[in-house]
């Protein structure tokens, strides 16, 4: 990383070099400080989740409506929700649907989004019908999905994790297709083209890589989105059931008691967020080792 | 708010916040469109999407046709027929029934009401409603006979027809012009001339957002002071308009913060914020409040057997759902009427079963007995109605802890009213168990209460009980002449109910309005009216 | 590239024709009846039957396509099953609102999330460079309806600033207007400043890494002209598509800004009409929104021309 410094300093271009100055040149990347703590915490939600059952102190769906809202206690650290349910467990058991929902979006839309982008943006006649389609699918509300997928065939965990995976495909088809489009023009695709090397290899080899960058990018926001997405659904009331607690719907549940139990919000919320933001900075942190070019940079 | 950081790091400078203040005086200042000081701005438990008051029996429709249409007859607090559009004569067979129109009566356009809308009003009416229903059975005619008068010839006793005619919920008798009541009773009306108070502004209203009603200038009130829905209705304000505000804690904010005037449902659990405000006042409006109730599905498995359906019943138990629901002991009441307390055929004759619950152990042995097979118990969980999440999460608990298999399904409540309505087993889209509440106007006699109806998989209400004995005795409720004779029968109908599990009703709520101290003489009742409340400015 | 765009909108009717069956028959199959919602809680299923065939609904689903489709070519949307109030009506009451916040909050989000964007790939590995990523990461970390409890509490309940709720039209004033938009146009946001600041870092650090940057600033460019005109520019095709799909993102996202701010806006008006399944309030809607991404998405893939030299049509 201290090349960069050098490239910069070494240009005519005086003037950053002397704001660099004013800043603390703590660099974060190399220090491994921020990655290590994400993995850290990332991994301690994954623990939480995975035993739950054993690290609970109650079971999550287990109410005493006589003892609702209650106060943070020895008993109940987090305090008590609407129904009289402990709510750290609920928020420990909370991990598990929502790392599924989150990681379960993110995962099925790349692995279906990343080849019809790359289909979409090396053939011209694919690309037409293809992108048509992907307007199509956006233009329809996850929440008419989940109501629609709900009401045919029950409410769950994966019926919701469905109707919110859906509508992400078309947004990384287009992402990795615009990427494509792009990278289609560089000699050295076209230089494989016109040696013959084989269309699997074409996208393997040098298509795909470019399309990594952007694509942990979005990954992640999807990841956080469909965790977010759940959340609203579980607001607008076509969530996933009070018997699977999930981060989003004990949120939503506890929105009533914001201004009174700000705990019924703050603690799922803090998961939610630590999560959302490890996966991030995790994310960036694999984008900067796999990114083709900043390793150019750096060797330069 | 401790736990916030943006909200605690956040504290502007005095100079920034008097300079925001002051600029926002002026903007206010400059922008402040002339208000018009007589509006009621109001947030409903509902939007207002069905303008039709016949073809639905929703309360916020109800709501509107009390705003725009004038009913035959009046209930006073002490639940008696009162006179309203008319007064009334009943022959000494008490066959007859001779309706007179009061002067002054007119539509919205001007033109006369006349006693041929009241009989084409009723007729739709009739229709629809379920005591209405019952009644025509017994009818030989109603005719119009001058423009005034309009009579009703029965062909045999029924002496519940002032009751019905005057009956605050379920469907009044509102009376529209005779060219909107011949509308078919399936088709929704889309011509909203009344006769009432207010007049309905059709160009400002915007479905799920804003209904607005205007005074009614030439509306003649009657002379006596107001009761319930009879007397005079007297319009103090020019204009009430019914925001709606689909998150809760926006309207809570909102008529905290003095942006509406009137929230009508509070959720329970907010009251501590509005009740510190001392330009509000926190109140129940409504003497009667809300019966909430489970209804099991006779014609699936396993509550197609009487025992496994009193087994249920033992193992809920009131308190439990009702803290659930209400939380604060201010505004429930375990009751064990179906008629709701307080009411004039309440009675607690066999209601043991649920008003010593719940009894886990009961029903276990009960369950036992029956030879319960663990046959998994759906049971409709409605997802987007506040009222109505809470109790099956609590069912569903008590039902476990008595040793049934519950399957809980989450839904919104269109694909749960859509269910309910499915004969079909469990494994082709039937169900065995959901909850609603009534206001107890609509339970509080066996006429009105619609789950008191044994016509089986034809007529009877969803979960479609067949249980002759019970339309039996009500049938003679009906034809009962003393007030002693009907207490008695209600009572018999009730201990019978109980017995066979017609339905379990798992407590009564009442809910508190948010008024603004502007207001004041606002009418108590169980529908929210806006005539003979003023506002001071 | 004239033929281009119209060989695109002729390439997007069928696209709205398979939408529009697609949706249609997603709601015919899904459980629900409109009758039901209409009628309330006490209606026996003679009623339900009577108001069911009053509207139209136990026709063929055939015959009910047809009739749906040959209404549309004559431009008629048809009315609400509910309210009975036209459905042009409708969208076009409810259309300002959704609109004014769609634009606000884009405004916001450009304004701030690009220099975040460019300012973190400049200090890429820097603190500077954290800290704007973790600030813009916190931002949609939180769902929307918490974000917009916490902003009126602080600026409408507790200092006073803004309203809590509604909704004004732009031409009763501006202030008026500006005052009842500020907070939800800003909880909306913090979703996007995420979303394109993040993309905005990403797509400007590939480019820094490129030869004619490095070349722009041994020519003795100023920075400035350096990042945003040079840099940003050939970053810019990632970041539009992001900004283009974000508006796909503000259907979901915008329904909730819309309930907890009380603005009556198309967001409600779709939810409100998939919950009591008002089918042909519903089928506008989404024939309407896939109409408006048909348009972004083609108004995307021509700036990608202007954009990116490379690319041709």
């Amino acid at each position: 990383m201290a090349d960069e410094t050098t490239t910069a300093a070494t240009g005519p271009g005086a003037k950053p070099v002397v704001r660099r100055n004013l800043l603390p040149r703590i660099d974060l990347a190399s220090l491994k400080f921020a990655p290590t703590l994400a993995a850290i915490i990332l991994g301690l939600i994954v623990l939480a989740a995975v035993f739950a059952p054993l690290i609970a102190p109650y079971d999550p769906i287990k109410m005493d409506p006589m003892a609702r809202l209650g106060a943070a206690s020895f008993a109940h650290p987090f305090g008590t929700d609407g129904y009289g349910r402990d709510v750290l467990s609920r928020t420990l058991y909370g991990a598990q649907t929502s790392l599924i929902v989150g990681l379960g979006a993110a995962f099925v839309a790349v692995l279906v989004g990343l080849p019809l982008g790359l289909l979409s943006g090396f053939f011209r006649v694919l690309d037409a019908v293809l992108m048509r389609v992907m307007d199509g699918l956006m233009a329809i509300p996850a929440i008419l999905l989940a109501i629609a997928i709900v009401a045919l065939v029950g409410s769950s965990l994966w019926t919701v994790l469905v109707a919110i995976t859906i509508p992400e495909i078309p947004r990384v088809v287009r992402l990795v297709r615009s990427v494509v489009l792009s990278a289609r023009e560089e000699p050295y695709v076209e230089a494989a083209i016109a040696v013959g090397s084989s269309l699997p290899k074409i996208m393997w080899r040098h298509l795909t890589p470019n399309t990594i960058a952007p694509l942990i990018v979005q990954a992640t926001y999807v990841c956080a989105s469909a965790i977010l997405t759940e959340a609203i659904l579980s607001f607008l009331g076509a969530g996933i059931g009070t018997e699977t607690p999930s981060w989003g719907n004990i949120m939503s549940e506890g929105r009533l008691y914001f201004q009174l139990k700000p705990g019924l919000i703050f603690w799922p919320g803090l998961f939610l967020s630590l999560c959302i933001l490890s996966i991030n900075i995790l994310g960036d942190t694999a984008r900067d080792v796999m990114d083709p070019k900043l390793g150019k940079k750096r060797k330069a | 708010m401790s736990y916030l950081p943006t909200a605690s790091a956040f504290k502007p400078s005095r100079l920034f916040r008097a300079a925001m203040l002051a600029s926002c005086v002026a903007f206010a200042g400059l922008s402040a469109a002339p208000v018009d000081a007589q509006e009621i701005r109001a947030v409903m438990h509902s939007g207002i999407r069905v303008l039709d008051p016949v073809i639905t029996t929703a309360h916020i429709t109800r709501n509107h046709g009390y705003m725009i249409y004038d009913t035959l007859l009046g209930m006073d607090e002490n639940l008696k027929p009162q006179p309203q559009m008319a007064s009334w004569e009943v022959s000494d067979d008490g066959l007859t029934y001779t309706f007179t129109l009061r002067d002054g009566l007119k539509w919205h356009d001007g033109a006369p009401v006349t006693a041929k809308d009241v009989v084409a009003s009723l007729k739709r009416w009739g229709q629809k409603d379920g005591g209405a229903q019952m009644m025509f059975k017994s009818v030989d005619s109603l005719e119009a006979t001058d423009d005034k008068t309009a009579v009703l010839k029965l062909k045999e006793p029924f002496n519940y027809v002032l009751e019905l005619m005057a009956k605050p919920s379920g469907l009044p008798t509102f009376i529209m012009p005779e060219r909107v009541a011949n509308t078919p009773a399936g088709e929704t009306i889309t011509d909203y001339t009344g006769s009432g108070p207010f007049k309905f502004v059709e160009a400002e209203y915007e479905p799920g957002v804003k209904a607005v009603y205007e005074k009614n200038e030439d509306y003649v009130p009657r002379d006596e002071p107001p009761s319930w829905t009879s007397g005079g209705k007297v319009v103090n304000v020019d204009k009430v308009t019914w925001v709606t505000m689909p998150d809760v804690q926006t309207a809570v904010n909102a008529v905290n913060g003095g942006e509406i005037d009137y929230l009508e449902q509070v959720p329970f659990d907010l009251l501590p914020i509005l009740q510190s405000n001392p330009e509000l006042t926190v109140e129940v409006v409504s003497p009667l409040g809300y019966q909430t109730m489970g209804r099991l599905n006779w014609l699936n498995p396993p509550f197609d057997n009487v025992k496994i359906r009193q087994a249920a019943m033992l193992a809920l138990g009131q308190q439990p759902i009702l803290a659930a629901l209400v939380g604060n002991p201010e505004y429930m009441d375990e009751c064990g009427s179906m008629y709701g307390c307080g009411t004039p055929f309440a009675t607690d004759a066999g209601d043991e079963m649920i008003m010593d619950g719940p009894q886990p152990e009961k029903a276990k042995a009960l369950l036992d007995e029956a030879g319960y097979d663990g046959t998994p118990i759906l049971l409709m969980q409605p997802t987007d109605v506040a009222a109505l999440t809470a109790q099956p999460v609590v069912a569903a608990q008590q039902l476990r802890e008595a040793g049934f298999t519950v399957d809980m399904q989450p839904m919104d409540w269109q694909t749960l009213v859509t269910r309910r309505a499915s004969q079909a087993p469990v494994s082709e889209g039937g169900w065995n168990m959901f909850f609603t509440n009534w206001i107890i106007p609509e339970v509080w006699s066996p006429i009105n209460n619609p789950m008191l109806n044994g016509g089986g998989k034809e007529a009877a209400w969803f979960g479609w009980p067949d249980d002759p004995k019970l339309d039996e005795l009500r049938t003679e409720f009906a034809q009962a002449t003393d007030e002693a004779e009907q207490k008695r029968i209600a009572a018999e109908i009730q201990k019978h109910a109980y017995e066979v599990v017609n339905y379990i009703p798992v407590g009564e709520y009442k809910i508190p309005s948010a008024i603004s101290t502007k207001l004041t003489d606002m009418v108590k009742m169980p529908v929210p009216v806006f005539w003979n409340v003023k506002k001071a400015e | 590239m004239l033929a281009y765009i119209i060989r695109r909108i002729l390439a997007s009717i069928p696209v709205m024709i398979v939408v529009a069956l697609f949706v249609f028959l997603l709601l015919r199959l899904t459980p629900g009846d409109p009758a039901a919602i209409i009628a309330g809680d006490m209606a026996t299923p003679a009623q339900l039957e009577q108001i069911r065939q009053n509207l139209g609904l136990n026709e063929p689903l055939v015959t009910q396509f047809i009739t749906w489709s040959g209404q549309l070519l004559s431009g008629d949307f048809g009315r609400s099953l509910i309210s009975k109030t036209p459905v042009l009506t409708l969208i076009h009451q409810r259309l300002e609102p959704t609109l004014s916040l769609a634009i606000v909050t884009m405004l916001f989000t450009l304004l701030l999330s690009i220099p975040m964007g460019v300012v973190a790939a400049w200090r890429h590995g820097t603190l500077t460079d954290s800290a704007i990523m973790a600030i813009s990461v916190l931002g949609f970390s939180i769902p929307v309806f918490v974000t917009g409890y916490i902003l009126i509490q602080i600026f409408a309940i507790d200092m006073r600033v803004f309203p809590i709720q509604g909704f004004r039209s732009i031409f009763d004033g501006f202030w008026p207007f500006f005052e009842r938009i500020v907070l939800p146009a800003l909880t909306l946001a913090t979703i996007y400043i995420a979303l394109i600041a993040r993309m905005t870092r990403a797509a400007m650090l590939d480019v820094l890494g490129e030869d004619y940057i490095r070349t722009a600033r041994a020519k003795g460019l100023s920075e400035r002209i350096v990042l945003f005109r040079h840099a940003l520019r050939n970053a810019a095709v990632p970041i539009l598509t992001v900004v283009g799909t974000g508006f796909a993102l503000m259907i979901s996202g915008v329904v909730v800004t819309e309930s907890v701010f009380n603005l009556p806006g198309l967001g409600r008006l779709t939810v409100d009409a998939i919950l009591a399944r008002d089918y042909p309030v519903i089928q506008a809607l989404i024939l309407l929104t896939s109409g408006i991404y048909v348009v972004i998405n083609l108004l995307i893939d021509i700036s990608y021309a202007f954009m990116d030299p490379r690319i041709r049509y």
